[in-house]
Order: structure tokens, then sequence, then C-alpha cells
């Protein structure tokens, strides 16, 4: 008799134990989860914010304006050399 | 009594108490505590596709984006709070004032608001705002190709929609499938993890890779902006393609908008000339009939047209556009020098049914079936109401109503071996399962190799003899033909009124691109060989240069 009640007392206290850890182990891992989550989230935003910025610089728009702050913008007027005298001789 | 029994006593009692407790809440008052307080169900919005040009530039992506709300109960001082963020978001305090309603629990204030604004906002310290994620689309190159890639906006039921160009054409494949996420949480909002979890992920939009050339886009962008300032055109429009599978490597419209804030615009802006509006093609057309009549062996290359004078029509007296006529001239020379009495000629060797045969081939009055939305069908009479007047005039291109594209896609069939291709604009579509190409479809030959040869010949010629023979750059063989037509108004013409165009290709021995240029009412001169063909040697001479195309071919 005191052999079962022992035994049941003992798979008791695993089953206690084992509920106890897996309930710890589930806000655990759910905290886990919520964070990674969060994580992917902001990486995707970052992610989509880099790749809009990385175009922008790519971009012919982006390039042409800075020409323009540059001075690169102004039309050559470049002088033809029509009689060249000095070279033929 | 022992303490075992007390014990067991109060066990017991706590139990019993627990399941009255969860008999109440889940059979007698189930609804205080349903599915949805712990079952949280979430549609997974699917990421709109890109939009590539064919050297993958990006044209159109996501950007992060973010609804502004306030949750008024929560505000702490409503005064700071409308001043603060009336200065941030750049709207009239009043209206702020208006909109945050005390008795609100949740109230939205602004969409669409960007990342640095978003911290600015944030920066301010304020209680009671949130941020909602979205995505807009975003415009690298601005309004480059607004006509071409549409834009998003809204339907009825708040939903994302593409509208116009690319983006209403491939609305299905872009816009992708919503997946769904189950997860059980608890009151925190943290996943149980013995609990339900189920994620279907959703099927993002494909990403298009168009045919267009950024490059070629932005040159022509460029020369038709400094086209309508020179030339003082109301609009303009430019589109080049690949003449042998009417690929569209280029395709503008002025005046465009910003697809970014298409909401300032009107929606007569949205619409695309190039497949969205008719025109009379005027000379253009020409080359088409000359084509025809070579095909049937009603005329030959070298055969010479005795142009003595105007030709009448029934009541009608048809000239040349200046009255002069140089007697005895080669069909080459018809075209060289724009001759309607010429053309008439032609006409009558081919015959009306066969000029009627031939409109239908080119696909006059029938949609190309471009790959964008809005194109609209052009305009031929039905055959019964046909007059000889009707047969004479088409011969030069009036009378008749195309749009843009059908008359650059029947164009490059005559130049590029006969083939009547179907313009398109998406070279491949990418997903999850790799790349699909789409290849450019035939829709009919028309003429054979030899015909085309000897029009293109022709063309060159008329490049190289024509009014325009100073605008071609030295060393290059460069087809093409000019046109000047009038506008319609109310059954007769307006003679102040003019479409000047020009369809030109190069290098004419295997072209490369071919481009048509439209100018709508030109005020410096009516004439498309002073106005839309200097406008596409201006261009041509560029291209010639990004193609790294050698003289001489």
């Amino acid at each position: 008799m005191n052999k079962i009640r022992l035994t049941i007392s003992a798979l008791f206290v695993v089953l206690v134990v084992a509920n106890v850890y897996i309930f710890v182990s589930g806000i655990r891992i759910g905290d886990e989860i919520n964070y990674l989550e969060r994580e992917t989230k902001v990486l995707h935003e970052q992610n989509v914010g880099l790749n809009a910025k990385i175009s922008l610089f790519n971009s012919l728009k982006y390039a042409g304006s800075v020409a323009e702050k540059m001075n690169f913008k102004k039309k050559s007027s470049p002088i033809y050399l029509e009689n060249l005298g000095f070279a033929k001789n | 009594m022992s303490k075992a029994k007390f014990l067991y006593g109060i066990f017991l009692t706590s139990f019993l108490l627990v399941i009255v407790k969860l008999f109440f809440t889940q059979i007698i008052t189930p609804q205080s505590v349903t599915v949805e307080t712990y079952l949280k169900t979430k549609q997974i919005i699917p990421e709109r596709g890109s939009i590539f040009d064919r050297n993958r530039n990006p044209l159109v992506l996501n950007q992060n984006s973010y609804l502004l709300y306030v949750e008024p109960k929560k505000i702490q001082d409503k005064a700071l709070t409308v001043k603060k963020l009336s200065s941030v978001l750049e709207i009239e305090e009043a209206s702020l004032e208006a909109k945050i309603d005390d008795s609100k629990y949740w109230i939205s204030i602004k969409s669409g608001i960007e990342e640095d604004r978003k911290k600015s906002i944030e920066k301010l310290g304020l209680k009671g705002l949130g941020f909602e994620y979205a995505m807009k689309r975003y415009y690298p190159e601005a309004s480059l190709s607004a006509h071409i890639v549409g834009f998003v906006g809204k339907n009825t039921e708040n939903e994302d929609i593409g509208y116009f160009g690319i983006e209403g054409f491939y609305d299905k494949d872009l816009k992708g499938l919503p997946g769904i996420l189950e997860s059980e949480r608890d009151l925190f909002g943290k996943p149980m993890i013995i609990g339900m979890q189920e994620k279907v992920n959703p099927e993002h939009g494909r990403d298009l890779i168009l045919t267009i050339d950024k490059t070629v886009q932005e040159i022509s962008k460029r020369k038709l902006l400094q086209g309508l300032d020179s030339y003082k055109a109301k609009e303009g429009c430019v589109v080049t393609a690949n003449p042998k599978t009417m690929e569209i490597l280029a395709m503008v419209c002025l005046p465009d908008y910003d697809p970014s804030k298409y909401f300032l615009f009107d929606e007569k802006d949205f619409k695309n000339p190039i497949l969205s509006d008719l025109y009379e093609p005027g000379s253009t057309f020409k080359p088409l009939i000359v084509a025809a009549a070579l095909q049937e062996k009603k005329i030959r290359a070298d055969d010479f047209y005795d142009e003595k004078g105007s030709v009448e029509v029934g009541e009608y007296r048809i000239k040349t556009w200046n009255d002069k006529y140089e007697g005895k001239i080669t069909i080459t020379r018809i075209l060289e020098k724009s001759s309607n009495v010429g053309m008439v000629h032609i006409g009558n060797k081919l015959g009306n049914d066969l000029i009627y045969s031939y409109l239908k081939k080119y696909g006059f009055g029938e949609k190309t079936q471009i790959d964008l939305q809005g194109e609209i069908e052009g305009y031929i009479k039905p055959k019964q109401d046909w007059y000889p007047i009707d047969y004479a005039t088409v011969t030069f291109g009036q009378g008749i109503a195309v749009s843009p594209i059908r008359m650059l896609a029947a164009f490059s069939s005559i130049i590029n071996g006969g083939d009547l291709m179907r313009p398109s604009l998406v070279n491949s579509m990418v997903d999850a399962d790799g790349i699909r190409v789409l290849k450019p479809k035939l829709e009919r030959t028309i003429l054979s190799d030899m015909t085309s040869a000897i029009v293109k010949k022709m063309l060159v010629s008329t490049v190289e003899n024509g009014e325009i023979k100073w605008l071609k750059p030295k060393g290059y063989k460069i087809g093409g033909k000019t046109g000047t037509a009038q506008i319609p108004i109310k059954g007769h013409y307006d003679p102040s009124k003019t479409i000047a165009s020009f369809i030109g290709f190069a290098p004419a021995d295997d072209p490369k691109f071919i481009t048509l240029v439209i100018l709508k009412e030109p005020q410096s001169s009516p004439w498309g060989s002073e106005t839309a063909a200097p406008l596409f040697f201006d261009i041509a001479k560029e291209l010639i240069v990004y193609y790294n195309i050698a003289p001489g071919q």
C-alpha cells in the first residue's frame, strides 16, 4: 500500500515539475517568438527603407540633381579650330 | 478532524469552485470569453510586386509608410498635442482640433507618413499617438515613366488597386495573394506554445521586368521637354521600340503626372495618348500604301509617275502640299517629296478592295493588345460607307483615325521583313517559382522580305533627299517619313492646328530602334519636317551613341 502511495506521490511530483517546466518554457518561447516577430518586422522595415534609399542614389533623378549642384549641367561651348594654319604647316 | 482531512476539504472546495467558475464561463455565459479573446486571426497582406526596367533598374518599389492615429482618451494635453502635430504634419490646427473627437477611442489622422516624419513625430514625446504600418509605392525616378507604370489607388473597399498602365493591366500579378496567421495568444498578446499556431504564408506579388530602357526613356523625356519648348507645342509624345519584336523601349507623353501624388492631378492627365488617343497619321501613312502596292505587284520600285498637276476625285481636287509638280518622278521620289497626287496614283493602281484589305491587315480599326490599361481601337468606316474620295485621301493618311501605338506597329512591319508584331512592355515576370519570360508575339506576316527591303531603301532615300536631309547625322543611314495632319473639328479641318509627326529608324541596314514623334499644335511651324523631324534626329543622335552604332550602317 505504502509502495503504491509512494509511486503515486512521486508521479504526482514529476507531473507537477513537468507541468511547471512546460509552463515556464511556454512563456519563455512565447517571449522569444514575440521578440523575433518584432525584430523581423523592424528588419523588414529597415530592408524596405534601405532598398528605397539605394534605388534613389542609383537613380538618374538623383544623378541629375547632384550634377546640377556641381555645376555640371551647364552646356559646354567648345571652340572649334576651323583654320588650323599652324598645324597644317 | 485530522489536518489531512481539513486540507483535503480545502482542496476539494477549491477544485469545485474552479469547476463551477468554468461551468459559468463556458456554458452559462459563453459570450464573455469568446474564441477571439485568445485566437488571433490576422490577414497577412502580400507585398505588391516591384517594376523594373530591362536592365533591372527599379522603376517602382515599395516604401515604408505609416498611418498616424490618436487615442483621445490617452491624450494628456490636447492643445499642446494639436499645436505640435500641426507643425510637423503641416495641417491647420483648427482642422486637427476638429478631427480629434474626445468621445472616440481611436481616430485616424493621416496616412502615407514617411519614416523621417514618423521619427520627428515620435521625438515630440506626445502621449496618445500611435502608428500603423503599411506600404506605399515608391518611384525612384519620379514621373519618368508615369504613363507606363500608372499608379496604385484605393477601391471602394479601401484596398490597394492599380489604375492605368502596367499597374492597371497587371494588377492581379502585382497584387499577390494574402496569407493568414492564426495564433492562440495569452492576455498579453504573446503566443501560447501549447495552443494553435498556424500560418499560411502570403504569396507576394510578381516582380515585372519591363522592356523599357530607363536611359532611352530619360533621353526621350528630356528631348521631348526641350522639343515642346522649342516648337511651342501643346502636347507631345515619343515612343521608341525594337522594330523586330515591337518591345517598347521608351514611351513618354507630356504633360504627364507624378504617380506618387496622383490625387493632385486631373483624370485626363492619367490617359496615355499613345494608346488612348486617335489621330490622323497624315503622310507617315504613305509608305504603308506603297508597301501594299509593291507587295501586290501593282507597281514596281522603278516605275515612273507623271506628276503633271492636281488631280480631281469626284468634286474634290487633290494637290501636293506646296502645289508644285515635278513631272516624271519615281516611286521613291513620291515618298521623298511626299506627293499626295503621286499617292492617289498608287492608290488607283492598288484598287479600292486591296486598300481596304491592307488597312485591315495592318490592324487599323482594332486594338494592338498591348499590355497596358486603357487602349482604344482605331476607326475605319464600314466598307459600304466608303466613297471614292475616301480611298483617295486614305493613301496619304487622311480620313482614318489611328492610335500612335497602332501606327508604330504597322510602320515597323514594313521595315522588319513584313511581320506585324504585337507591342509589348513586359519582358518577364519573377515570382517564388522563378522567371517566366514573355516572348514577342507575331500577329501575322503582311509583306515579303523583298518588299520590306525595297520600302526600307525608299525611306532611307526619303531622309537623304527630302526636306529633312540636313538634319541627319553624317555617316549614318537613317530611314523615316514626316507627317503633318490637320485636326478635324466639327466636320472640317482647322487650318491653323496641325499634328506634326515623324517616324524614323536606325541604323537602316539592321534597325535597332524605331521612334515615333508626335507634336500637337506646334506654333513655331505647322510642318512635321520642321518640328517632329528635328526632334527625332535629336533623340536619334543620342540613341546612336547609347547603342554604340558605328557610322556607315
